[in-house]
């Protein structure tokens, strides 16, 4: 019985497996495409602003709303700007077409028992002081963007992860808060007329427990530098992009 | 001779097989944490940093981690709830 053909034919089987195994490892360890950008669906565009002073204001600033989507995007690396999470938004609960500059952030940290052992207020307290004034800065420096009548205030929105799932299966629970401040009090802030620690008691602020409301917050703050000193271990900064 | 070559790879396939198959503890590791790797990215960022070593962390990983949910979609509130266009 000659057994050298179908031999043959396994070999060759096994060889041809064998190169396609070596083809897919190669494949999947070559460097991926570098992002240089952040995606473009950061920003809310001009036309899907609801009325003529929405439309007007996102057309005016779009550059500026772009760098500050790119500037978060590489230079806090542990913050995801949202999807359509800049733009020049209502706030729900305000009665008229006032339009606040927003940024919507989810901050990427993992949850300690430390910080569960707060209460919800302590907890967005916290929140509050480390990115609301920073954020507030970045926003306003689009040129001519406080003399800018049109402009009503800002809102900045920070979620955060309160409770890892609970099973496999499950999903985790994210905690927010929604700050309104007018312009009148941002700009009190800026220009050091405000300070920090009475920001909180100056702006509104409401609350959610994963999809649940938990209404207005009363919040404490403080100055607090850790936008400015917290850095990503390992983290490489994309070509061409310098952070201050 | 042709006897000979025949039996040599099924040899090496027997072999093969063996070396691929997990042990008792390895399967219970890998039933603990079911979901290894959630992609194809994912699975290129733990080549790429081996255990042990400096990891390299580019902005590209962390976009792709949570676009990829990796950690599962949350419960969370839309922005559609807070504020209009």
């Amino acid at each position: 019985m000659d057994i050298s053909r179908p031999a043959h034919r396994i070999a060759q089987t096994f060889r041809r497996g064998l190169a396609a195994v070596v083809l897919v490892t190669l494949a999947m360890a070559a460097p991926g495409p570098t992002l240089a950008a952040p995606a473009d669906d950061s920003v809310l565009p001009p036309e899907q602003h609801t009325s003529e002073k929405g439309k007007r204001l996102a057309a005016r600033y779009a550059p500026a709303l772009h760098d500050l989507s790119a500037k978060v995007y590489h230079c806090m690396p542990w913050v995801e700007v949202k999807r359509n999470g800049i733009g020049f938004y209502k706030p729900k609960h305000l009665d008229g077409d006032l339009r606040y500059l927003s940024i919507n952030l989810y901050i990427d940290q993992q949850p300690s028992p430390e910080f569960a052992a707060y209460t919800i207020e302590e907890r967005a307290s916290r929140m509050f002081s480390r990115y609301v004034g920073p954020m507030v800065r970045r926003m306003s420096e689009a040129p001519g963007l406080m003399a800018d009548p049109s402009l009503d205030g800002f809102t900045v929105i920070l979620e955060w992860l309160k409770q890892a799932a609970a099973t496999p299966s499950g999903r985790p629970v994210h905690e927010t808060i929604a700050v309104f401040m007018d312009r009148a009090t941002a700009g009190d802030y800026l220009a050091g007329r405000l300070p920090a620690r009475e920001l909180a008691a100056r702006a509104r602020v409401l609350g959610w427990d994963g999809e649940t409301a938990v209404g207005p917050l009363r919040l404490t703050s403080w100055d607090d530098d850790f936008v400015a000193t917290y850095k990503v271990s390992n983290y490489q900064l994309a070509p061409g992009v310098s952070c201050p | 001779m042709r006897i000979d070559h025949w039996k040599f790879l099924l040899g090496a396939s027997v072999l093969l097989v063996l070396a691929g198959c997990a042990t008792s503890d390895e399967w219970a590791t890998w039933k603990e944490h079911p979901t290894h790797f959630a992609s194809g990215d994912h699975f290129f960022f733990s080549t790429r940093n081996k255990e042990g070593g400096t990891p390299r962390v580019t902005r590209q990983d962390i976009a792709l981690a949570r676009d990829q949910g990796w950690w599962g979609k949350p419960i969370t509130v839309g922005q559609e709830a807070i504020l209009e266009r």
